[in-house]
């Protein structure tokens, strides 16, 4: 079966479970509470069935181009950093250091060229957003 | 007439100039920023005007509010991320051109389309505001409920090759714009406890997850990853569109202008729908409707004029009847009220000098970014020539700090993240994002106003049927399903044959 294909219609039981699931906790629901989430998740279920059932051809240009995955994974590594850290580490911390680490390993920037694109962009944000629109940005180790 | 000429002395003014200029620069940098909506930059403003005579506050407020809209579509067009919802549709064939090398071209057709949107809506607000406030008066909850069911329905049609593709994004839309109390029982609904989840699923962060953070994903994951594709990197581009491609989309400019103006006047609706119905007209109008979505230019002045065309509509019901269309404009209410203006019919007597004012400056903030959105285009451009795993870790960090600066709540960044990832792979598998963005700001609208027409008539679904304007926009949405369908039946016929 072609690639795509067969995404749809993973995508369309996993769709189809979820509006399911919503249809059964609307039921459930005081007064109308739960007509809309019920009519939306009928429209869901009606959608998903369509493209489950639906079989046609895959032109060669529609299939997604392949994925790196040593990457993505990097990606989704530093961005999971950023997030955690930025409460404790603080925003101005951890934001050269993803820069930094994205713009040398992933962008192969040298050295030089990496610290100082990571050190302006974090002075541009802290500028715009922590001194002129006065945005409580988490501090983290420089509160004091 | 001397009001109007006493209103353009006011404008005219070096330190009215100068608020225009910096409001206007404002405002584009706040549109252009992920998570900087024009509600957030006009709120920003008016600590600002305190201090302020009453016209150089308008003069900066208006300008603001118009610019930032237009703001939205830089980013859109070059990158991809719209910074708001209104520029989505601007993306859709924006960003195409920009990866054929062609993006000075489409900003400066954004431009000049938003500067014609934006004066035909100030001639209508100046011309006809109270009467077409009245109108706008009539529509009831049956007639939001169809508006918002056109809505969808024409998004649905817009954005997918494959319509079954739109309407389940659609579908996702609907179900998450249930999550939050019910306006009507109080009753938590989807909330999983999460007090932050209490009013609704947040928009902001799912648009730019979405839009912006999946465009970061895009631009890094690939190894040689970039804005520009194949030859269009050795193309030196247009800043200005060509002057045949103006005198093609005159005709969808007016169209789309009146459409905006129209849409703006309803409370509630908004400049996405604006945008999105006017895109759809000038594809069905068009002479080359394939062409739409993959980078055609009459798609960006659609959207573009229409969305600007929503800002002087939105301003109609506000300043004569005193009811805000949309929260940039109830916002802009604080900002009359602290000067001592209370929007409402009394508003062009008892400060007709101001109120004047107000509108002629919109004109001139209108004139302002078109100015400096061609004159700067050129430059803006650069960026799309910058390698996608340098641009992409600065549109996330955009991202991120954009959607903390919303609420000051992380959990509304681990929601961009999570939508943004949901995006990516949207976007891999050829589903549509433009439809659940869509669908989840019309499901309150929608939802809303079925339950309240269904409690006025007492579940009597004849309601949406016996009123004039309910009738009329049932038409229209039953056009807009027949209307593609019949064409598609009909280039079935003529393969055949």
């Amino acid at each position: 079966m072609m690639m795509l294909q067969r995404i749809d219609r993973a995508v369309a039981l996993a769709g189809g479970v979820l509006c399911l699931a919503v249809i059964t906790i609307g039921w459930g629901m005081r007064g109308d509470a739960g007509l809309f989430p019920i009519i939306s998740a009928s429209l869901g279920i009606v959608a998903c069935l369509w493209l489950a059932l639906t079989r046609r051809q895959e032109a060669p240009d529609e299939r997604p181009a392949p994925l790196d995955g040593p990457r993505l994974t990097l990606w989704c590594l530093s961005l999971l950093a950023l997030l955690g850290l930025m409460e404790p580490l603080g925003t101005f911390v951890v934001l050269p250091l993803f820069l930094v680490f994205n713009l040398r390993w992933l962008a192969r920037l040298r050295w030089l060229p990496a610290v100082v694109l990571a050190g302006s962009f974090s002075l541009v944000i802290y500028l715009v957003f922590a001194r002129l629109l006065a945005v409580p940005l988490p501090m983290g180790v420089l509160a004091s | 007439m001397d009001i109007l000429l006493t209103a353009f002395a006011n404008v005219l003014t070096p330190m009215a100039l100068l608020t225009l200029v910096l409001g206007t620069l404002a405002g584009m940098l706040i549109g252009a920023l992920p998570g900087l909506s024009s509600t957030m930059g006009v709120a920003l403003c008016i600590p600002i005007t305190f201090n302020m005579p009453p016209d150089l506050a308008l003069i900066l407020l208006g300008a603001v509010y118009v610019s930032s809209v237009f703001g939205g579509s830089v980013t859109a067009i070059l990158l991809r991320t719209p910074g708001t919802d209104a520029s989505i549709a601007t993306a859709l064939d924006g960003y195409p051109l920009a990866v054929a090398g062609r993006g000075g071209e489409a900003i400066g057709m954004a431009a000049l389309a938003s500067l014609f949107g934006g004066l035909v809506s100030v001639f209508v607000l100046l011309a006809i505001a109270p009467p077409l406030s009245t109108i706008a008066l009539a529509f009831g909850p049956q007639e939001y409920t169809w508006l918002a069911i056109f809505g969808l329905v024409t998004i649905v049609g817009v954005v997918s090759e494959r319509p079954v593709k739109g309407v389940l994004s659609a579908a996702l839309g609907l179900a998450l714009a249930c999550v939050g109390l019910d306006a009507f029982t109080g009753l938590q609904r989807f909330t999983f406890g999460q007090n932050e989840l209490f009013d609704g699923v947040p928009l902001l962060p799912v648009l730019i997850g979405l839009f912006s953070v999946s465009q970061a994903f895009n631009l890094c994951i690939p190894r040689d990853g970039g804005v520009l594709s194949g030859e269009a990197q050795n193309l030196q581009g247009r800043s200005l569109p060509y002057w045949a491609d103006l005198k093609r989309c005159l005709r969808t400019l007016w169209r789309s202008s009146m459409i905006g103006s129209i849409v703006g006047i309803l409370p509630g609706a908004g400049t996405s729908i604006a945008a999105f119905i006017s895109y759809n007209e000038a594809r069905r109008h068009s002479a080359f409707p394939e062409r739409y979505g993959k980078g055609e230019i009459e798609g960006v002045a659609a959207s573009e004029s229409a969305n600007n065309a929503v800002t002087g509509g939105t301003l109609i019901p506000t300043l004569t009847l005193g009811i805000p269309g949309n929260a940039v404009t109830a916002v802009f209410v604080g900002g009359l009220t602290i000067h001592g203006m209370i929007p409402g019919p009394s508003l062009f007597t008892q400060h007709a000098e101001s109120t004047y004012t107000l509108i002629v400056s919109l004109l001139f903030a209108n004139l302002m970014f078109a100015v400096l959105g061609l004159w700067l285009c050129r430059y803006m451009v650069a960026v799309t020539r910058v390698p996608g795993a340098v641009l992409g870790p600065m549109i996330l960090l955009f991202s991120v700090v954009g959607s903390y600066a919303l609420r000051n709540e992380m959990f509304d960044v681990w929601l961009t993240i999570a939508f943004g990832l949901v995006g990516y792979f949207m976007e891999r598998w050829r589903y549509p994002a433009a439809p659940l963005v869509i669908a989840l700001i019309l499901g309150p609208i929608l939802e809303v106003n079925f339950r309240r027409s269904m409690q006025i008539a007492q579940w009597d679904l004849t309601t949406f049927f016996t009123r004039p304007l309910s009738v009329a926009l049932c038409l229209l949405v039953v056009l807009s399903l027949l209307v593609p369908l019949w064409r598609r039946w009909r280039m079935s016929r003529r393969v055949a044959a």
